[in-house]
């Protein structure tokens, strides 16, 4: 599995996030200036529920023409018509001196934000995975950031040399165009990808756009977001008021706005540019949904408190509210329009776009409306203050964080409904899953289709006696194979016809009668599987096939002693202790304790990245040494050897069907579902060892050459170390001999 | 024909590699099976495969050029990293094709006990040969018993 960073579609979105921050600022710009003066801030309410019910009138056709056609069909008339409703304003104000046509301009400029959003999320959503939408999309909305503060810079130059306040409308006009050559030129470039429709497996009928938003996890996105915009709306209005309240001409008040948005996105670009996809590569997605909420809450209470000890008018207020604006706009931006358009990955692709243009359309612009009636409800039925407002905007922000956690929770388990759902399909499992080497795999697969307690081996019928050892000492293996079963019942006594019993595991024709006839001793099995994990002289092929046949004895000892020997010095034979253990534990339970599997997983996966640097580091060392390719290739095995281990592993302690469908996904070739299972299982695992699992399960990140002048000797120490393993940490000789050859080449 | 040694086993496992079903396994278990082959050079002309005769192991082109004949003359040549006679080492049975050599060839021999230690510890490995005969049949339904041919 390959997750490097794309560049070609980061860049291509984030000109459009550029684009779209620039055509939002343009509008927004003279947009303000003509309708403030006009009707001043009192008129902002009926703005916000106008925005709630033009979002509420398209929202349905939008959802409606995503499920119909591509997400590139349908950007293309919906931007064609948004520029030309931008310049029959432009030209209606300039021609006209229609100032009312500024009411329709602020509607516009919430809903084409909006509308902005959907496209480049959903265009993100089709050209990155999952793992690369969390560290990729911050830098697309730094494009926005970018675009928006440039329209602030620019706005003042372009206003003294177009003249009038509305001809900036014809900069956005230009913009709107740009924007949608921008979207033209990417569904061109990736026409794969962007063209597609996602249409359900069975081909069902669309689900109405209501039942999608009643689904259990939509409706937690959904609440989110309104609970996020009706936070921010209040955050917003809380800072102009006060701002209104200490600065008292409008001069004053255009020179804190001006200072303040410049402030807000270079604050905002750092954030992004710096922070943003450290943060959610470090803390995750849960963070990512409920820093936003805690943070702006922390700053607004802060204010409250402040206000109520020295009043609302006083300077420690007024920073306060402007630190909740500059946390909420920097954290909306960097880690919850991130996490949340992740979050819409969990769903199913046929449904996603439907929802993201429901959620975005219907909940976005709902949420701006119900803030206006608040607002204006606060303001005429009650005569309330700024106090009021902050204690409303806190109670929102405590939901707002408690819905954040929730819509986590509901990823995590959509994210493993999606997987299970997949294993239900028999196409998926029917040869893969069935036919594994790895037990935990076969369990899984069997249980998933119904067949959890069909036995696959058939034992022979007891022989009656004596000429048995004669029979197992015969050179036919088919006559080997007939004696095994009555061996087995006077092996318990009979070390020597022990020995003969397992020496037919160390053959293909007789091994599995001879394992079948090996797991009927109740008693000795354990003791059996002890010497063999123990011997360190032993035949390996022996002792793996010993150990995949543990998982089918009854006897209550092996699983101890299983768990005594998962650190095997045999990285090959530890993989069948763990895949043995995990079909236990799916048989009879993980027992008391299960604590006791997270410190043995965690015990496992940290071991086994030290090796897997270690690997990583011989493979950078070694990628262009003449006679070393087979040494690479062989390391690279050894990494995906580990990947099997770090599976088998979470087996223990993470939903079986969730391993063996992610364990599919990941060994495929399709790398949108190999990042979504990577997804799933670091959701799924216990926080400590989520880093671990992940770089484990992630594979190498290349064989880059080393470069410089260490790297002839780091090349001839990595070598050596090889050829000899003078630590016994390598513990492979096949390495050893690709080394010798690699050293034999080089000379 | 003649058998002279002429690879190291790190070699052998490179030619293994490029064999689509065994591309799945890990290099030291293709060491183990590359240990057990066989190498085996024909001349040009010399025949490697005889229609109608019992068979048990499957060849490796490692160089040169061979050719399969079927019995309705179908005729098909084979270059290094293709296999023949796959399905011997699965079901034991008369070889349905004759294959000789058309220029100098090496191939690796890989006799059924080999093959059936491989598929008994990887899976893996049998589902690249029904993958590759699965697709086989799918692409032209040509008889099984000759070549894995791309």
């Amino acid at each position: 599995m390959n997750l490097r960073r794309p560049t070609g579609p980061v860049a291509y979105l984030a000109a459009q996030g550029v684009t779209l921050g620039l055509l939002g600022g343009f509008i927004i710009i003279p947009a303000s200036g003509i309708f403030l003066e006009r009707y001043g801030s009192s008129g902002l309410p009926w703005v916000y529920i106008a925005v709630a019910l033009v979002g509420a009138a398209i929202t349905p056709g939008m959802a409606s023409a995503l499920r119909r056609w591509s997400l590139a069909t349908v950007c293309v008339p919906v931007l064609s018509i948004i520029t030309a409703l931008i310049t029959a304003i432009w030209v209606g104000l300039d021609a006209t001196d229609a100032v009312w046509m500024s009411f329709p301009l602020q509607v516009l400029f919430q809903v084409v934000l909006q509308l902005g959003f959907t496209f480049i999320g959903g265009q993100a959503g089709m050209l990155l995975t999952v793992r690369q939408m969390k560290e990729q999309f911050p830098r697309i909305v730094t494009g926005f950031a970018v675009g928006f503060m440039a329209s602030g810079l620019l706005g003042p130059v372009l206003l003294s040399v177009l003249g009038r306040t509305e001809r900036l409308l014809a900069v956005a006009s230009l913009c709107s165009g740009a924007l949608l050559a921008l979207v033209s030129l990417t569904r061109r470039r990736f026409p794969a990808q962007l063209s597609v429709m996602q249409r359900s497996a069975d081909d069902a009928p669309a689900v109405p756009l209501r039942t999608l938003l009643l689904r259990p996890f939509v409706f937690l996105l959904l609440s989110y977001q309104v609970l996020s915009m009706f936070g921010t709306q209040l955050i917003d209005f809380l800072v102009y008021d006060r701002a209104a309240a200490r600065y008292a001409t409008s001069a004053e008040l255009a020179r804190f706005t001006s200072v303040f948005t410049v402030a807000l996105n270079a604050a905002d670009i750092v954030f992004l540019a710096l922070v943003a996809a450290w943060m959610l590569r470090r803390y995750g997605m849960r963070l990512g949904l409920v820093a936003n909420p805690l943070v702006a809450t922390m700053f607004v209470l802060g204010g409250l408190l402040s206000g109520t000890a020295s009043g609302m008018g006083a300077l420690s207020v007024f920073m306060a509210f402007a630190g909740a604006r500059v946390a909420d706009i920097v954290l909306t931006d960097g880690s919850t329009r991130t996490a949340i358009n992740t979050a819409y990955q969990a769903l199913p692709a046929h449904e996603r776009l439907a929802v993201q243009a429901g959620v975005e359309g219907l909940g976005i612009p709902g949420a701006i409306g119900v803030a206006g009636i608040a607002l204006l409800v606060l303001e005429h039925g009650f005569e309330a203050d700024a106090r009021a407002v902050a204690g409303l905007t806190v109670v929102a922000g405590v939901l707002w964080a408690l819905s954040g956690l929730a819509v986590y929770r509901g990823y995590q388990r959509n994210l493993r409904a999606n997987l299970s759902r997949r294993v239900l399909r028999p196409a998926d499992i029917d040869l893969e899953a069935v036919v594994d080497s790895d037990p935990s795999v076969q369990t899984a697969a069997h249980h998933l289709l119904g067949d959890a307690g069909r036995s696959r081996s058939k034992i022979v019928d007891p022989m009656p006696d004596g000429g048995v050892r004669d029979l197992l000492r015969a050179d036919d293996p088919d006559v080997r194979t007939s004696a095994y079963h009555s061996a087995a019942a006077l092996a318990a006594h009979d070390p020597e016809m022990l020995q003969l019993v397992l020496d037919g595991l160390g053959t293909a024709s007789t091994a599995s009668m001879a394992a079948a006839a090996l797991v009927t001793q109740h008693g000795g099995f354990g003791d059996l599987l002890d010497q063999a994990l123990t011997n360190t002289e032993g035949s390996t092929k022996q002792c793996l096939r010993l150990v995949r046949c543990a998982a089918r004895s009854s006897d209550p000892a092996v699983v101890g002693v299983l768990r005594r020997h998962v650190g095997h010095r045999s990285r090959d034979i530890g993989l069948e202790v763990l895949s043995s253990l995990v079909r236990l534990v799916a048989q009879h339970g993980p027992g008391p304790g299960p604590d006791q599997w997270s410190r043995l997983v965690g015990d496992v996966l940290r071991d086994d990245l030290v090796h897997a640097q270690r690997c990583d580091r011989a493979m950078a060392a070694l990628a262009r040494v003449a006679g070393a390719g087979e040494l690479v290739r062989s390391l690279q095995d050894e990494r995906n050897l580990l990947r099997r281990r770090t599976l088998a592993a979470l087996g223990l302690i993470v939903d079986p069907a969730t391993v063996v469908q992610a364990r599919a996904w990941l060994e495929g070739t399709d790398q949108r579902a190999a990042a979504l299972a990577l997804e799933a299982l670091e959701v799924s695992v216990p926080k400590q060892m989520r880093a671990a699992a992940v770089q484990l399960l992630q594979g190498s990140p290349g064989t880059a050459p080393m470069t410089g002048s260490a790297t002839a000797s780091a090349t001839a120490d990595t070598l050596v170390d090889l050829a000899g393993d003078p630590q016994g940490i390598w513990r492979r000789d096949w390495l050893g001999e690709c080394a010798q050859h690699a050293i034999l080449a080089g000379r | 024909m003649s058998s002279p040694q002429q690879m190291v086993t790190v070699e052998r496992v490179a030619v293994l590699r490029r064999v689509e079903f065994f591309n799945r396994a890990p290099g030291h278990v293709l060491a183990s099976v590359a240990a057990e082959a066989e190498e085996m050079s024909f001349g040009p002309g010399e025949v490697i495969i005889s229609a109608g005769d019992p068979g048990d192991s499957l060849f490796i082109v490692v160089r040169g050029v061979i050719q399969v004949t079927v019995d309705e003359g179908f005729t098909n040549e084979l270059g290094p990293g293709t296999v023949v006679g796959e399905l011997a080492v699965l079901v034991p049975e008369l070889r349905s094709a004759t294959v000789h050599s058309v220029v100098d060839s090496l191939l690796l021999r890989l006799r059924k006990p080999v093959v059936d230690e491989l598929l008994l510890d990887y899976p893996d490995v049998a589902i690249g040969i029904i993958a590759t005969l699965v697709r086989r049949f799918q692409g032209g339904g040509r008889a099984p018993a000759t070549a894995d041919h791309r």
